[in-house]
């Protein structure tokens, strides 16, 4: 620092020469004054001078200034003029003491600015970091802050930022990725990481190479490694206190991110790992329980043909083929599920009147609903929907299926259709044992009921319900109705339905 | 002499499903050849040409589609197109190329019958004019006289709605795609105005007194078109 200070490092001549200026700006005045007054005071000028070339050009400046004030001093203002004799003892003393004055004044002089120009520049570091620990403060994610530490370093520092960080086992280069083939480098970056010590350019560790690296030490681990290319040969000593400073707050900005994107990551994967387990283990429940009654039947079928009464035989076949409808409503929801989740399900949409889906949705769902008094109460002159009719006919087809399996065997379902508002309603109401208190939002959540291994089936259905009509602009809601049993109802929008003239 | 039997060639790459169709249909007394590539199939069809084709849309060597298309260009033969739900647009495809029905993956043996039935009786019905008088379920269509009558109940229709029957009964058992009904019954360049046909659908079925809920007489075909049901 005190001999690298800005003006003198760079440009020494220029010191010099003003020091010489100086010098003859003096002895100019001192010329003028001589014969006037005692050539003692007259030191004083040179003295002020040197103070003047020390304060601004450093200890070199003014020292040639006090070497130069005392042979000017000597050689134009004591008496003989013009010549270095000195004739009188006593201004021997005189430029004895100028000589050491000054160079003791510019000495003093030059360190005080130094000092100052030192503190200057630690607060110009100490408000950089204060700015950083600001900026990465509100950064959110691993590489936004990655970049945020580089811009800042580059722009304090000049030159090249790395960020190196360890990924996969190897330690990579993220803000730079051409240097991880930069072997010199490289091995710099993974001593420091390694040995968590300053490596590279300026210190011992024998790597040739041209950056500066600093481990960031986190709280717990090194979480990687900063490296500094400089713009100049070498870091100024108080250069790398503050890239020091800076690769703490950095390491401890990128602890914090790294911590939080592994608990997100731990916490994504440990719902994703669950979901899947819920979905193979219901899916399979719903694949093996038909599955397990038709290879039954037909094993029975086959063993004991014979001795079968054809009734039983009928029967086992009916029940057979139940269980394939059964199978197929349950390849058919996820296939949905799927398209649903994947975002890929487009609606074909087409005019239909409820009840023409409404008799297709029944017709599908004849066998399970067997024996159930079905009533229904219909609004004459519904308006035609716009809508996927596959797919509405598919919710309908689930609620269907659900009241029939929630409620026991015979019990009466009715269903309600009519408009209101610029909507229709279609209600399905059963008289089975209802929808658990607080649960009336959650069973419409994928793989509720298969939570619930009381409950049968997927869970998929109402799941299903929700977002085919959500697709469609409408909705869906569970309630407990007051008399007992659940109901639940479907809204849709009623769209604008062009006007027909016919020409009768 | 004995009468020769219909022969249905069956084009599928499942071996189970042509396994099953073949069981069902030899043992109802029709005559069964097979092929599972698109290749076979078109040599089969001028080799050993049959009655009717039972095709799947997804075959090893190519699309289903293009079978009907180059078929069509010289035969009428009935085609009934086998294809999953979910690929409504496939089946539209297929019958606006003059497929004359499909199925439904998985179907049962009683609709595969029935379906081959009305193809097989349409395209035997081509030859000849006509009859003049549809019933079924209590609905009778005497085309000869215009007259609609429901158990014997005169029913007034318009001149649109006893267009829009008449091109079904016309095609009775089989599917009716919205397109075919809206070139039939509205010309050619009616096809974008959709909402007209369900319209007068709905009328028709209303003046018949058809229940959409259990209908006896039109069914809707979601995503497909509707299907007036034959005795």
């Amino acid at each position: 620092m005190e001999e690298h200070s800005p003006s003198t490092a760079s440009d020494p001549w220029k010191g010099r020469i003003v020091a010489l200026l100086v010098t003859a700006l003096c002895t100019l005045i001192g010329l003028g004054l001589r014969g006037q007054l005692n050539p003692v005071n007259l030191v004083m000028l040179y003295l002020l001078g040197v103070v003047l070339v020390a304060s601004r050009y450093g200890r070199e400046a003014s020292g040639w200034a006090a070497i130069l004030g005392a042979l000017s001093f000597d050689f134009f203002l004591v008496e003989p003029y013009y010549s270095f004799a000195i004739s009188d003892v006593q201004y021997v003393i005189t430029f004895v003491v100028l000589l050491i004055t000054g160079l003791v004044i510019s000495a003093k002089t030059s360190r005080l600015a130094e000092q100052s120009r030192y503190f200057e520049i630690k607060e110009r570091h100490t408000a950089a970091l204060y700015m950083i620990a600001r900026k990465l403060a509100s950064t959110r994610g691993r590489d936004n802050m990655l970049y945020v530490i580089r811009l800042h370093i580059e722009e304090a520092f000049g030159g090249t930022a790395m960020i190196w960080v360890m990924e996969n086992g190897t330690l990579q280069c993220m803000t730079h990725p051409a240097m991880n083939d930069h072997l010199k480098e490289k091995s710099a970056a993974l001593f420091a990481y390694e040995h968590v010590q300053p490596a590279g350019a300026g210190t011992p560790t024998p790597t040739g190479a041209q950056g500066f690296y600093l481990p960031l030490k986190g709280s717990q681990s090194v979480m990687g490694v900063l490296g500094l290319l400089p713009k100049a040969e070498q870091l100024l000593p108080s250069d790398k206190l503050q890239l020091e400073a800076v690769a703490h707050v950095a390491a401890s900005a990128l602890e914090r991110v790294i911590i939080a994107e592994s608990a997100e990551q731990h916490k994504i994967e440990a719902e994703g790992e669950k979901l899947r387990n819920t979905l193979l283990s219901s899916v399979s429940h719903d694949f093996r329980t038909p599955l397990a009654s038709i290879k039954g039947v037909i094993s029975s079928l086959m063993l004991q043909d014979d001795r079968l009464r054809p009734e039983d035989k009928n029967e086992l076949l009916a029940s057979a083929h139940g269980e394939v409808a059964r199978l197929e409503r349950v390849v058919s929801n996820l296939l949905e599920v799927t398209l649903l989740e994947s975002g890929k399900l487009k609606l074909k949409k087409d005019y239909y009147f409820l009840p023409e889906l409404i008799g297709n949705a029944l017709k599908q769902t004849e066998t399970i609903l067997h024996g159930r008094q079905i009533t229904h109460h219909i609004q004459p002159e519904l308006p035609a929907l716009q809508v996927d009719g596959l797919l509405i006919e598919q919710v309908l087809v689930n609620l269907l299926e659900n009241a029939a399996k929630y409620t026991p065997d015979g019990s009466p379902i009715t269903l309600h259709c009519d408009s209101y508002g610029g909507q229709v309603k279609i209600a399905i109401e059963d008289t089975g044992s209802g929808i658990p208190a607080g649960e009336e939002e959650k069973i419409f959540d994928a793989f509720h009921s298969a939570e619930h291994q009381s409950r049968k089936g997927t869970g998929l259905g109402l799941a299903i319900c929700r977002g085919i009509l959500q697709a469609h602009g409408g909705g869906i809601k569970a309630q407990n109705r007051p008399q007992g049993g659940a109901v639940f109802t479907i809204t849709l929008p009623i769209g604008v339905i062009p006007a027909i003239t016919e020409v009768a | 002499m004995t009468v020769p039997k219909t022969h249905i060639l069956i084009v599928d790459d499942e071996p189970q499903i042509r396994k099953f169709l073949r069981t069902t249909l030899t043992s109802h007394d029709y005559q069964v050849s097979e092929a599972e590539k698109i290749a076979d199939a078109l040599k089969l069809l001028t080799t050993h040409p049959p009655d009717l084709m039972l095709l799947d849309l997804g075959l090893p060597d190519g699309d289903g589609l293009d079978v009907i298309k180059e078929l069509r260009g010289w035969s009428q033969l009935p085609v009934i197109v086998l294809s999953a739900r979910g690929q409504e647009h496939d089946k539209v495809a297929a019958l606006e190329l003059g497929a004359d029905d499909y199925l439904t993956k998985p179907f049962g043996a009683a609709e595969l019958l029935a379906r081959i039935g009305v193809a097989l009786r349409h395209s035997r019905a081509g030859n000849q004019p006509q009859p003049s008088v549809f019933e079924s379920a209590g609905l009778r269509v005497d085309i000869a006289n215009r007259q609609v009558t429901v158990d014997g109940q005169e029913v007034h229709l318009t001149p649109t709605e006893y267009k829009l029957l008449c091109t079904m009964v016309k095609y009775a058992g089989k599917v009716v795609t919205h397109g075919q009904l809206l070139r039939d019954v509205w010309g050619k360049h009616s096809s974008e105005q959709g909402h007209y046909l369900r319209i007068y659908m709905q009328h028709v079925r209303q003046k018949l007194g058809d229940d959409a809920l259990n209908p006896k007489f039109l069914i809707t075909e979601t995503g497909i078109g509707y299907r007036l049901k034959v005795p």
